[in-house]
């Protein structure tokens, strides 16, 4: 589902945040992304979004090197692509249901079908009697749940999740562990950048470790 | 269609929402809008702008006193049968020196040995004659053997025409600047609305929005703003347009004019209702499209 060969990644004015980076992430996958700040997880991230393209070497998502689409094709596989954010980005002058709405119009469904489907992603959530509320008048696991909602609700085959439980207290964070899982569970490819170590272990899965702009796995993370 | 049909009907939920703001915006718009038709129509009006010249619509033939017996007579029919000529009078030096008199007064040609007037062919021109037709029929005439001189007062008429393509060529540089300032008011409008939805674009553009989703709302806003600017306008330059056509028209009559043009004809108007729209269309797509290109580049 994913392929980077020898990628590396530098901004302007900074060195290579990531490194001749070679990975290999199959569909159906839970991986945690591991390492300090400023290791380079976001990025990773990024990269895997199609939201960044690389400075060398080749990232494939979806079978589609992403350095090569033009904007209108990097943005069909974003669409099948949902991100989770630690900062949730969420429009603060439209309800939770319209915040979920928002991958629904991109994608062009018909109002009556993307209400439903809305709906049922703010219920999957907890989030169902709630759908009225502004973002601001939800607690911050709320508004994370309300994030997922957001992201699971086109049903996309690869979820990136950039620390999710950054602003979460631990009974929160477990509770959005217990989501992702749920998710993975129906085959969905989840990739979490996390530096919480109970978060990581709740979710289980292949553990990849990001220092010096390279990923090693971590048996020991996964055993863990 | 659809899509385009809703962006639309959230355009128009927009500027009812912000009312005061949305009154100010259209105000513009409809001054420039209004004050462009208004010129458009009434240049049209200018001598020299439009088909014909009211100034050159008569012609004073002066024949040579040595002619054949009857040469006179032949011409004015000759020039009857011309199209475009509406009338044609023969007028004998005697009745020309009677109607002198009678306005001169008997005293002041008393001292005159016998009449000095020529024969003259008195020669209206249709007004719907384009002007270059009606310079060659004078120059046709002036070559006529018994035609002594032709009096069209072509210099009058000619300085008239240049004042009126003048005022033409002026009046397009106007609304050239009014068409200007209406797209500079539309693309501010639409700044304002992008910097207030920068971090929606942002993020919708993260969650996979292609171009177009972002640029339609906008677009439609600007081609709603745009289309209202040009209907309100065209109201305004009718109202200004029939009472100035009410206050000259007794000048106008006067002058033997036809009516001049008071406001734009409905097709114009139409056309300038889709011209509007898509002025605020195309410059609200400029505003989306610099706005798309700083956030792609991050």
């Amino acid at each position: 589902m994913i392929r980077l060969e020898r990628v590396s990644k530098r901004y302007p004015g900074s060195g290579d945040v990531l490194s001749d980076l070679s990975l290999q992430i199959e569909s159906g996958e839970m991986i945690s992304l591991l390492g300090a700040s400023g290791a380079g997880k976001s990025t990773l991230l990024r990269l895997l979004g199609a939201i960044e393209r690389p400075s060398a070497g080749r990232v494939e998502v979806f079978g589609q090197d992403t350095g090569r689409l033009r904007a209108a094709e990097l943005a069909m596989v974003r669409q099948r692509i949902g991100l989770i954010f630690e900062d949730y980005k969420l429009l603060n002058d439209r309800s939770a249901l319209d915040n979920v709405l928002v991958p629904l119009e991109i994608g062009g469904y018909a109002h009556q079908e993307a209400l439903r489907r809305a709906r049922a992603a703010l219920d999957k959530v907890g989030l169902g009697r709630r759908e009225k509320a502004l973002p601001v008048a939800l607690s911050g696991g709320e508004q994370q749940r309300l994030c997922i909602a957001r992201a699971v609700v086109s049903r996309p085959a690869l979820i990136l999740a950039d620390e999710p439980t950054g602003n979460l207290d631990p009974e929160q964070a477990a509770g959005i562990a217990d989501m992702l899982r749920a998710f993975h569970a129906v085959g969905t490819t989840i990739v979490v950048a996390t530096h919480d170590p109970v978060f990581r272990k709740r979710l289980a899965g292949r553990v990849l470790r990001i220092g010096s702009g390279q990923a090693v796995e971590d048996a020991a993370g996964a055993d863990a | 269609m659809m899509r385009w049909l809703s962006s639309i009907r959230l355009a128009l939920a927009r500027i009812a929402a912000e009312p005061l703001a949305s009154l100010f915006t259209l105000t513009a718009l409809a001054s420039a809008f209004g004050l462009s038709m208004t010129v458009i129509a009434w240049s049209s009006n200018a001598p020299g702008a439009g088909a014909h010249d009211p100034f050159a619509s008569e012609a004073t033939l002066y024949l040579k006193d040595e002619r054949p017996t009857g040469s006179g007579e032949a011409l004015a029919k000759r020039i009857r049968s011309i199209d475009g000529v509406t009338s044609v009078r023969l007028l004998p030096r005697e009745e020309s020196l009677q109607r002198l008199q009678s306005r001169l007064g008997e005293g002041l040609l008393s001292g005159l040995d016998g009449n000095p007037l020529p024969d003259a062919v008195i020669v209206r021109i249709a007004p719907e004659l384009p002007l270059e037709r009606v310079d060659a029929l004078i120059s046709g005439w002036r070559d006529d053997d018994i035609v002594d001189e032709v009096h069209a007062d072509r210099e009058l008429a000619q300085r008239i025409r240049e004042i009126g393509r003048s005022a033409a060529r002026l009046a397009h540089s106007v609304v050239l600047l009014l068409l200007l300032s209406s797209a500079v008011v539309v693309f501010n409008t639409i700044r304002l609305q992008l910097a207030g939805r920068q971090h929606e674009i942002e993020l919708v553009r993260l969650l996979g929005a292609p171009a177009s989703f972002v640029r339609r709302p906008f677009i439609a806003h600007g081609a709603v703003l745009g289309g209202l600017g040009a209907a309100l306008g065209w109201g305004l330059s009718s109202l200004w347009g029939s009472s100035v056509a009410q206050s000259i028209a007794p000048l106008v009559s006067a002058w033997g004019l036809p009516a001049p043009a008071a406001a734009l004809p409905t097709p114009w108007g139409l056309a300038a209702l889709i011209a509007g729209g898509l002025l605020g269309g195309a410059t609200a797509w400029l505003g989306v499209a610099r706005m798309l290109r700083r956030i792609d580049a991050r």
